[in-house]
């Protein structure tokens, strides 16, 4: 699919370079490299040098690594630093056996194993379908797994490999407990249709009604319409005190209001269920959108958690009030809904939509939040912003709020700006569980999706006829691209699990990247109706 | 009720033995009650600036230590928004003019400080008390790294009174380099976290086994009796001396047992462990697993290796402790007359091998008078990695 040349030098054709290097020091100096490039600096001292070796556990000494480096040409030694020497030449030999030369500074390119040039990506848009076809079969399998055994609920990481899919522990996630069903059923919220077979309706009336019971029945209660769940709760570590587990984990703003977007695509997505059970559904998601105005802060924003007569006074937090706002939008577009649940759902909406108006930042180069509305730091303000992003378009559609209209091209103009996919990519937000005595005195950190949040923000702005930068058209190819080729046999890998060498699908990131391929084959659709377009 | 037995540990042999930051299982901090209170009573000293140091080998729990008592402070002061309030940087991280760092001092100019490291930008918003935490102050960083971070540190500190100034890292917050400047401060406490015993593992294999595999397959059982089978399995684990060795070696000074190492290699165990019913039995013969599970490329070649092995061996066949060596000693056991050199080149590479802990005090042998700066600081300590090797020889032998 690539319109211009790819060379590509594998490592060990590299390797060459180092003629007469004992392979312990070979393997050091071509580590040592990646860290030159990977840090974008062409120069390193003996020192961190050192540190390198260190981390490798290679007996190795840095002064034979820059002996051996400088030896290639392509490397000077400044007085005990390492430098690259950007006009040398080095010699390698390519996988087509044939010696040729590189500058030095292509040393690294070539390492890599490709040389970008305007590369295209190169999967073709019949892969998405494909994409979710394999996801919606593991997540049968899930479903199918978890009946047979009649578990407790469903955890949030599952060991994979091509055969099957065991759970990681006995914990469950109140999180992965509705995503996983939504995993199966979200092509649905797009207008795809779902085929379910006997034993699927099985699996879902199944989880349906788990996910209806974790729900807390309690008119006048602080905690009507939130979560119960006896037990450790592994998407909110730190959530559950053993000294008080009569009382569950405390629960989470993101969780109740999870369970109302998974509620309503059960719902959706089986249209001739059992009218008994959508009935319950209806009420039960009436309690929790109550719950959600109960714990809405004065601000208009929502915390994690609320505390009953705020004796524990938490802050507004980006993840809980991009959930919340997402199932006050979902609630809206149900058609049978209740007028006072949909005067509800806008009044906070509004309330809301003013908070993320009061603290909005902009200038020339758009829109964007501060890291959970307080921290200056760029990849914190990138991660809240990217989150607001992805529900701000619904959320001024049902509040025909203009400003907000605006105020969503100007973040799809900052966000653009800032972005390079990769797919390796996360982002992290590091809090607190909430907990029956305040914040849990623990930390636990969410590595959420990078590039499949940003593409279904970008993507949302331009499905409602806004234009996209120069370049952006690029940046999505490529994001889902590398969304595609992260997949594993249905499910998205837990990254920081798999850079230690562990294979552990991630079923609430796994429903994200699916909605972003989701996503993306709408845009393809409209932005390519006949089926041509650059590198397709 | 069913006793946790050699399948039941290996099925949540994972999450047991966790030692990962990418998977996280909650434990109870248990052991560190005085060390608590010194950082809480920093931390609530409104209106007076306070220092604190904090040393622990690597990975003894500094990070999880501190954020816990972050979270105690933070539950009774709601003024306090820690994502605000709490800034962190890795020392590290910090860019520097040189190696060194000699032109730094306590009279340095605010202007000259912040061109390497401006510290006021990180608390922008930030209103009430502000704490900063200065990690990584150890062999990892450069000389200069350690002197610019504390010179900004303590100046930072110094120019409000509602600061409070974390530093954390090894022996290297002991030495002179820290001194000079920690000693600029107007009030200093200093925090050893206890390192990891045999104590301590068994409580927090005690809290995860009871947590992980007793009451999710239990959870109606009664709670005494869970307890109590949750705390013969711990102590089931570490039955055998050489288990033992292999995840707490005992050390003078008690320096090298972490959680990230122990529970590593009694994870290895649990899930190669034989078939074995009614109680765990994690026998010797499961040192022999050990190289599947090692990483790295080391060798076994030098008369060091060989002699520091017949060191270890005879420690663990007397069961005493392992002592620190000196640079001297260590050449002294393979009949070199020692110097510089043998440090820079035999001793190092054993370091750099993982064979070798260096537990001096990083850079104390610099001198103003241009000397090389080290960070490689006897004594030493034989590593796990040893340690397991010899265990291993011992079985085969």
């Amino acid at each position: 699919m690539s319109t211009n040349e790819v060379r590509v030098a594998p490592a060990a054709a590299l390797l060459q370079m180092f003629e007469g290097v004992d392979g312990p020091t070979s393997y050091a100096c071509l580590e040592v490299i990646r860290r030159l490039r990977s840090d974008a600096s062409t120069r390193l001292s003996l020192h961190q040098i050192g540190l390198i070796l260190d981390d490798l556990e290679v007996g190795v000494l840095e002064e034979d690594v820059l002996d051996a480096l400088v030896r290639t040409g392509a490397f000077q030694n400044e007085a005990g630093t390492l430098r690259l020497t950007p006009t040398a030449k080095a010699l390698y030999v390519a996988d087509t056996g044939v010696t040729e030369s590189v500058l030095a500074e292509e040393v690294i390119d070539l390492l890599e194993g490709t040389k970008h040039v305007d590369i295209l990506p190169s999967v073709s848009p019949s892969e998405l379908p494909r994409c979710v076809a394999r996801v919606g079969r593991w997540a049968q399998s899930l479903l199918a797994h978890a009946t047979e055994r009649d578990l407790p609920g469903f955890p949030v990481f599952w060991q994979r490999d091509e055969e099957r899919s065991v759970p990681l522990g006995l914990d469950v996630g109140s999180m992965a407990s509705v995503d996983t069903a939504a995993l199966l059923l979200e092509p649905a919220r797009y207008g795809w249709p779902v085929d379910l077979a006997a034993a699927d309706l099985a699996s879902i009336a199944r989880a349906w009604r788990y996910v209806l019971d974790l729900g807390i029945d309690s008119p006048g209660d602080w905690y009507d319409g939130a979560i119960f769940l006896p037990q450790f709760d592994d998407d909110f570590v730190g959530s559950f005190l053993p000294a008080q587990a009569k009382l569950g984990s405390c629960p989470a703003t993101e969780a109740i209001a999870n369970r109302i977007i998974g509620l309503l695509t059960m719902v959706r997505a089986i249209p001739d269920a059992d009218k008994a059970l959508v009935l319950k559904t209806i009420h039960r998601v009436e309690a929790a959108v109550g719950c959600l105005g109960r714990w809405q802060l004065d601000s208009g924003g929502w915390a994690i958690h609320r505390y009953e007569g705020d004796v524990h006074q938490l802050a507004p937090r980006d993840v809980s009030c991009q959930y919340a706002a997402e199932a006050l939008v979902e609630v809206l577009r149900w058609s049978v809904i209740p007028e006072t649940l949909r005067c509800e759902c806008l009044r906070q909406l509004r309330r809301f939509a003013d908070f993320i108006i009061a603290n909005v930042h902009t200038d020339a180069c758009g829109s964007w939040w501060d890291g959970d509305f307080v921290v200056t730091a760029e990849h914190d303000q990138l991660r809240t912003t990217t989150l607001l992003g992805l529900v701000l378009g619904r959320v001024a559609q049902e509040l025909a709020d203009s400003q907000l209209i605006e105020i969503q091209g100007l973040v799809v103009r900052y966000i653009q700006a800032r972005w390079d996919p990769k797919s390796e990519q996360v982002f992290e937000s590091t809090f607190r569980s909430p907990t029956w005595d305040g914040p849990a005195l623990t930390s636990f950190t969410w590595d959420m999706v990078h590039d499949g949040f940003i593409l279904v923000c970008i993507l949302d702005w331009d499905a409602r006829g806004g234009v996209l930068d120069t370049g952006t058209e690029e940046k999505l190819l490529r994001a889902i691209e590398g969304i595609i080729h992260s997949e594993y046999f249905g499910a998205w890998l837990d990254v920081p699990m798999f850079r230690e060498g562990k294979r552990r699908a991630f079923v609430s990131n796994s429903l994200h990247n699916l909605r972003g391929v989701l996503s993306a084959s709408a845009w393809i659709a409209r932005s390519f109706p006949t089926g041509i377009g650059p590198g397709w | 009720m069913k006793p946790v037995d050699n399948h039941s540990i290996a099925d949540e042999a994972e999450i047991v033995f966790s030692n990962s930051s990418a998977y996280v299982v909650e434990l109870p901090m248990v052991g560190r009650d005085v060390e608590n209170e010194i950082l809480l009573d920093a931390l609530r000293d409104a209106g007076n600036p306070r220092a604190v140091s904090i040393t622990a080998p690597l990975g003894a729990g500094k990070t999880f230590f501190l954020g816990s008592v972050i979270g105690q402070y933070s539950r009774s002061n709601p003024s306090f928004d820690e994502r605000r309030d709490r800034k962190e940087i890795m020392a590290t991280n910090v860019r520097t003019p040189d190696e060194y760092g000699l032109e730094v001092s306590l009279d340095l100019d605010d202007k000259s400080l912040m061109e390497v490291l401006d510290l006021e930008v990180l608390f922008d918003g930030s209103t009430g008390r502000k704490v900063l935490v200065i990690e990584e102050l150890d062999r990892k960083a450069t000389l200069a790294q350690v002197r610019w971070c504390l010179a900004a540190g303590v100046a930072w500190l110094n120019r409000s009174p509602d600061r409070v100034l974390v530093v954390t890292g090894d022996a290297t917050i002991n030495g002179r380099h820290a001194a000079e400047f920690l000693g600029g401060t107007p009030s200093r406490d200093h925090i050893v976290l206890r390192p990891l015993d045999l104590d301590l593992l068994r409580l927090a294999l005690h809290a995860r086994i009871l947590e992980k595999v007793l009451k999710p397959h239990n959870p109606f059982g009664d709670a005494g009796e869970l307890d109590a089978l949750a705390q013969k399995a711990a102590a089931e684990v570490l039955a055998d001396d050489f288990i033992r060795w292999s995840a707490v070696p005992i050390t003078e000074p008690p320096m090298l047992a972490t959680f990230r190492d122990a529970l590593g290699v009694l994870r290895g165990f649990a899930q190669n462990a034989p078939s074995h019913q009614g109680s765990v039995r994690f026998g010797r013969e499961l040192i022999s697993i050990i190289p599947a599970f090692q990483s790295g490329l080391a060798a076994r070649a030098s008369a060091l290796e060989a002699s520091l092995a017949r060191e270890v061996e005879t420690s663990i066949r007397n069961d005493v402790t392992l002592r620190a060596y000196t640079a001297d000693e260590l050449a002294g056991l393979v009949g070199s007359d020692g110097g510089p050199q043998f440090e820079k080149r035999v001793i190092r590479l054993l370091v750099r091998k993982s064979l070798l802990i260096p537990i001096g005090i990083p850079y104390e042998a610099h001198a103003d008078d241009g000397q090389e700066a080290t960070a490689l600081a006897g004594p030493y300590i034989p590593s796990y990695r040893l340690i397991h090797s010899t265990l291993l020889d011992m079985l085969q032998s």
